[in-house]
């Protein structure tokens, strides 16, 4: 298939042949396994799909050992079996907070010293302001990462594409009702809007992913509403609309899968970008509080001490860096996989 | 053009309505007392009833929502809870702070994010081109806070180069400028004091204005026009700077315009790396102080904002491509 | 330029497009000539490699397709040239043109292009006078006040109303057919020796297409302009051309003067697309499509590319590939790529087995043993 396809492609575009053939190959090429196909053979999609992996694994791991064996470790009968908090910290790096007889507080990375120290490989990256092992709060604050990035997108998705296809499918006053909604979500700032969000209701992760998942909204509806308006008008919708398919059902099984692709790309880019506005948020002081760790939270603790220890404020960006160029990657390798025309 | 422009304006009525009501709602709903705030923990009931009255507090929420309706539409936006001077009054003293800073680091994006997306574009999957999507792909994907620690570390701490807090306007009395003595010397201190707060805020711009380029340009480039212009002998250097830039800048302009919105939200966390007193932060000590005729007022600033980028988008196009004029393309 | 030699002679011309499923050989040894004050006609399906040929011309194949063999001479002048290195591979020959020769010296001034949409061949955002203009300026080394009359005198030769009103209008204001008119105007008035239609008319309705055709015949009268006219339209073949070369995967399969070509039809291919349009000249009680569908230029048939859907296809077509040669000699020289004329080719045609594609033998060309078609 994919052979056909792009040899066609070929021959279409030196040989702009008999009109309407072009458009139907393009409109073939927006399927899922067509994409998917596509991602397969594209090296930097890979590399991006495979960053998400590794730091999906690992958030899914510090979730298991942050929360589950911290409420397992609670119970008599699990506490017997040894089940204990922070096992995999402890099993894998020295405890993530020092003795508190001894804390060694801002050490450099291992292979560096400063004026706290020398590094040491028991802090293969440092130790923070309070002591604790830069490695394991990074590696904790993956979780937030993650957890904040594909809730707060699906919650944008889910909302974003009903308002749009609600507001293309019956147009008029819904449209212009729902959209001039959307655009005044957008007039606000994201990240005022999810700070004076988190004002009102509550400063934690949770109001953090639901707030930027609001401001995520307009992203979906627009994209949603302007291949509803075009699809709308397509011969079988107006079929199933005149064998008295009702509109829920021609929006949702119809008018839907059939936006699901320009979707996917959209959400993964957005999480890139949720991600970065989750750690913007931790910079400012809303979101996850202490003592849990998050990336932002940490650049943020590490403002106080970038003359003595620079290293502090180096990794933490690292990890986001890292993490939002994975769903970037990814992201481009769906759209260009998606739009054969614009063949990056 | 001019009605065309109207219509556009006339549009952004209901997203100002909508902002302002958006916004009263959530500064209604953070909890706390303002009247605490001005008057400390404990206050009178006398006073606390005498405060509510000067306000309007002891009104209910749909009264003091029209009051404050009329209020704005008069210009009127309050006066400051915590400072107890007029918004407007705090706004147009932050202003020119925020605004320095946008205009520069804007400027700063589309004077490298124009050519880098353009060569990129030209000089498709060679070597130029693969740097400066790398570059552009680390911009938009880089938390815009850390590359001002990153160059305060750098520039201010370990070369001592620049100045790694506050903002000068170009425009001070250099007698309030220190270590200045000549309008020279401000410009000077007040450019050093510039650079890395607009790379802070401007390499997002850079790297997503890059992206936009170098596909529309793409895609302009696959045309049939250029394609008609090149078997006519058109040079390739023209046809890249008349027959193809023009129609590419379209997709440009609309991101250029929605950023002009996001860039304020940018300047809140760039104000606070670098200790600027503008507008980012006093939208957030608004917040944080339950000072919500601050926070009205701000916000309803920042919706303004988001008009002018509407119109100035939608000028720009007009003036780009004619077909938007005659209503065809919206 | 001597004078027996044609004003475009293309021979053995060869364009492929290098993609990740393998070689594409769109235009895969192709010669013909055209005359001066000729029309001369490609004809065939979509995928042919006919607007590939055409654009192989001007050297103005785009990535990842490039002209990889065989020679483009115009007026004296090499377009494209190869020969075989020390090395035996082949490499640009010192006298091709440069692509700074090829701009400035040929494209737009000796050959012009029309594209088949004139609904995207115009730029949005500038005026039709000031396109029009910028390339007469290139092309006739004109002063922009001179161009501009050149133009709106062009505009008003096309058939634009109110031409000196018209300049200044953006694309969007003209309907199809006047942008068509709008890039003739644009080809002419650059005054070029040859003009390159790509399916000009493909793209307008039919009442529309047929004013564009008698404008293109009398300003060719007028101007003495030599035409290249790619179609897959056999109509507009008979009505405007005056040799014709049908392609099919790349090859030329037949050549003649157009009223050979619908008399004496030489090749099955070109006689299945004659049935499938209704022709002025016959009462077709229905129309003949051609059975299946082109094959892919990446891995072509082997033998005759065209065996998989010949009615006429024996063994033979499946082993030996035909080049095409003269088959009839009368008068100017007709030539056809089928194993069918025997005595050319003498590869043991009737001597082999059938494949039994005849399933509409009925309508096919009558071909004969000896070579020569019979008419009605």
């Amino acid at each position: 298939m994919a052979t056909s396809d792009t040899q066609s492609d070929e021959m279409l575009s030196s040989d702009r042949g008999e009109g309407g053939v072009e458009e139907e190959e393009i409109e073939s090429r927006v399927g899922l396994s067509y994409t998917l196909l596509q991602i397969q053979r594209d090296p930097t999609a890979l590399v991006g799909l495979a960053i998400i992996t590794v730091m999906t694994f690992i958030a899914v791991v510090a979730y298991l050992d942050a929360v589950v064996f911290d409420y397992l470790a609670n119970y008599s009968f699990f506490a017997n079996l040894g089940v204990e908090q922070y096992w995999f910290a402890n099993t894998v790096w020295t405890h993530p907070e020092n003795d508190p007889a001894d804390v060694r507080a801002l050490l450099p990375p291992a292979w560096t010293e400063n004026a706290f120290g020398a590094g040491t490989w028991d802090h293969p990256l440092g130790t923070d302001h309070r002591g604790r092992d830069i490695l394991v709060r990074l590696f904790y604050g993956t979780r937030i990462a993650i957890q904040v990035g594909f809730i707060s997108t699906a919650i944008g998705m889910v909302f974003g594409t009903l308002i749009g296809a609600v507001a293309g499918y019956y147009g008029g006053w819904i449209d212009d009702a729902l959209m001039r909604g959307a655009e005044t979500l957008y007039a606000i700032p994201f990240l005022v809007l999810v700070i004076a969000f988190m004002a009102a209701f509550g400063r934690d992760l949770t109001y953090a992913m639901v707030g930027v998942g609001i401001t995520t909204i307009p992203v979906f509806s627009r994209l949603i509403r302007s291949r509803v308006v075009s699809v709308r008008e397509e011969d079988y919708i107006e079929a199933a609309r005149a064998a008295g398919v009702r509109d829920r059902n021609i929006i949702l099984r119809h008018v839907i899968p059939n936006s699901f692709a320009p979707v996917l790309v959209q959400a993964t880019l957005q999480i890139g970008v949720s991600i970065l506005i989750v750690a913007g948020l931790s910079f400012l002081g809303y979101g996850v509080q202490p003592p849990k760790p998050s990336w932002g939270q940490m650049l943020s603790n590490s403002r106080g001490y970038m003359l003595p220890d620079p290293w502090f404020s180096v990794w933490p960006g690292i990890a986001i860096l890292i993490t939002v160029v994975g769903f970037n990657l990814l992201g481009d390798g769906l759209r260009d996989a998606l739009d054969p025309r614009v063949n990056n | 053009m001019l009605s065309y422009t109207v219509r556009r304006v006339l549009q952004a009525i209901p997203v100002m309505l909508g902002i302002v009501t958006i916004t009263f709602l959530l500064t209604d709903a953070i909890p706390g007392d303002p009247v605490s705030i001005m008057l400390g923990p404990s206050p009178s009931a006398e006073q606390a009833a005498a405060i509510r009255a000067k306000y309007g507090l002891d009104q209910p929420l749909y009264v003091r929502y029209v009051n404050y309706l009329a209020d704005v539409v008069q210009g009127d936006l309050g006066r400051s809870l915590y400072f107890g001077e007029p918004v407007t009054q705090k706004i147009m003293e932050r202003l020119p702070v925020t605004l320095l800073l946008l205009v520069s680091s804007f400027t700063f994006a589309l004077a490298t994010a124009i050519p880098l997306g353009v060569i990129s574009a030209k000089r498709r999957n060679q070597p130029t081109d693969h740097v400066s999507r790398v570059v552009a792909l680390m911009g938009v994907s880089t938390p815009s806070f850390w590359i001002g620690l990153l160059l305060i570390i750098a520039f201010s701490f370990h070369l001592n180069l620049l100045p790694a807090t506050d903002l000068i306007m170009p425009w001070a009395d250099p007698a309030s400028v220190e270590g200045a003595s000549t309008r020279w010397d401000v410009l000077v201190t007040a450019g050093e004091h510039l650079i890395m707060p607009t790379i802070t805020l401007g390499t997002l711009q850079m790297a997503a204005v890059t992206r936009i380029e170098r596909s529309a340009m793409l895609e302009v480039l696959n045309e049939e026009y250029v394609k008609l212009a090149r078997a006519y002998g058109v040079g390739e250097s023209t046809i890249l700077r008349k027959h193809a830039f023009r129609n590419a800048q379209l997709p440009v302009i609309t991101v250029v315009g929605l950023q002009l919105t996001q860039a304020l939200g940018g300047a809140v966390l760039t104000e606070t790396v670098f200790s600027i007193n503008g507008m980012g932060r006093l939208i957030i000590r608004a917040i944080n102080n339950q000072d919500y005729e601050l926070v009205m007022g701000t916000t309803i600033f920042f919706g303004l904002t988001f008009v002018i980028g509407v119109i100035l988008t939608d000028l720009s196009y007009a003036y780009i491509d004619p077909r938007v004029t005659y209503g065809e393309r919206e | 330029m001597s004078a027996d030699e044609p004003l475009l002679e293309v021979r053995d011309l060869k364009t492929q497009f290098f993609t990740a499923e393998g070689t594409v050989r769109a235009v895969d040894g192709v010669s013909f000539t055209v005359e001066e004050g000729e029309i001369v006609g490609i004809v065939g399906e979509s995928g042919a490699g006919k607007s590939v040929a055409a654009s192989s011309i001007l050297r103005l194949v785009e990535d990842p397709g490039e002209i990889v063999g065989g020679e483009v001479r115009f007026k004296g002048e090499t377009l494209v040239g190869f020969e075989e290195g020390p090395d035996g591979e082949l490499r640009e020959r010192d006298e091709m043109l440069s692509n700074g020769e090829m701009r400035g010296r040929i494209r737009g001034r000796e050959i012009a292009i029309i594209f088949q949409d004139p609904m995207e061949s115009l730029n949005p955002v500038f005026t039709v006078g000031g396109q029009l203009q910028e390339f007469i300026e290139i092309n006739r080394d004109l002063g922009g006040e001179e161009a501009e009359q050149e133009a709106i005198d062009m505009l008003r030769e096309v058939g634009i109303p109110e031409p000196e009103a018209r300049y200044d209008d953006y694309p969007h204001q003209f309907s199809g057919g006047m942008r068509q008119r709008v890039l003739i105007a644009m080809a002419l008035a650059c005054e070029p020796s040859l003009i390159i239609a790509d399916e000009p008319t493909t793209a307008l309705d039919v009442t529309v297409e047929g004013q564009i055709l008698d404008l293109v015949e009398d300003l060719q009268a007028k101007y003495e302009t030599s035409f290249i006219w790619v179609t897959h339209d056999m109509g507009v073949v008979a009505e405007i051309c005056d040799r014709v070369n049908v392609m099919y995967l790349g090859e030329v399969i037949e050549q003649a003067e157009v009223k050979d070509l619908f008399y004496d039809t030489k090749h099955p291919y070109t006689g299945a697309l004659l049935d499938s349009i209704p022709r002025p000249d016959e009462t077709v009680e229905e129309l003949n499509p051609i059975e299946g569908v082109m094959p892919e230029a990446i891995n072509p048939p082997s033998g005759c590319r065209f065996h998989p859907r010949c009615p006429h296809a024996r063994e033979v077509c499946i082993e030996v590939h035909p080049e095409n040669r003269v088959v009839d000699g009368d008068g100017t020289p007709h030539r056809g790529a089928c194993l069918r004329h025997e005595e050319t080719f003498m590869a043991g045609y009737w001597g082999s087995d059938p494949l039994g594609n005849e399933t509409q033998g009925e309508t096919d060309p009558e071909l004969t043993t000896d070579g020569g078609g019979s008419d009605e």
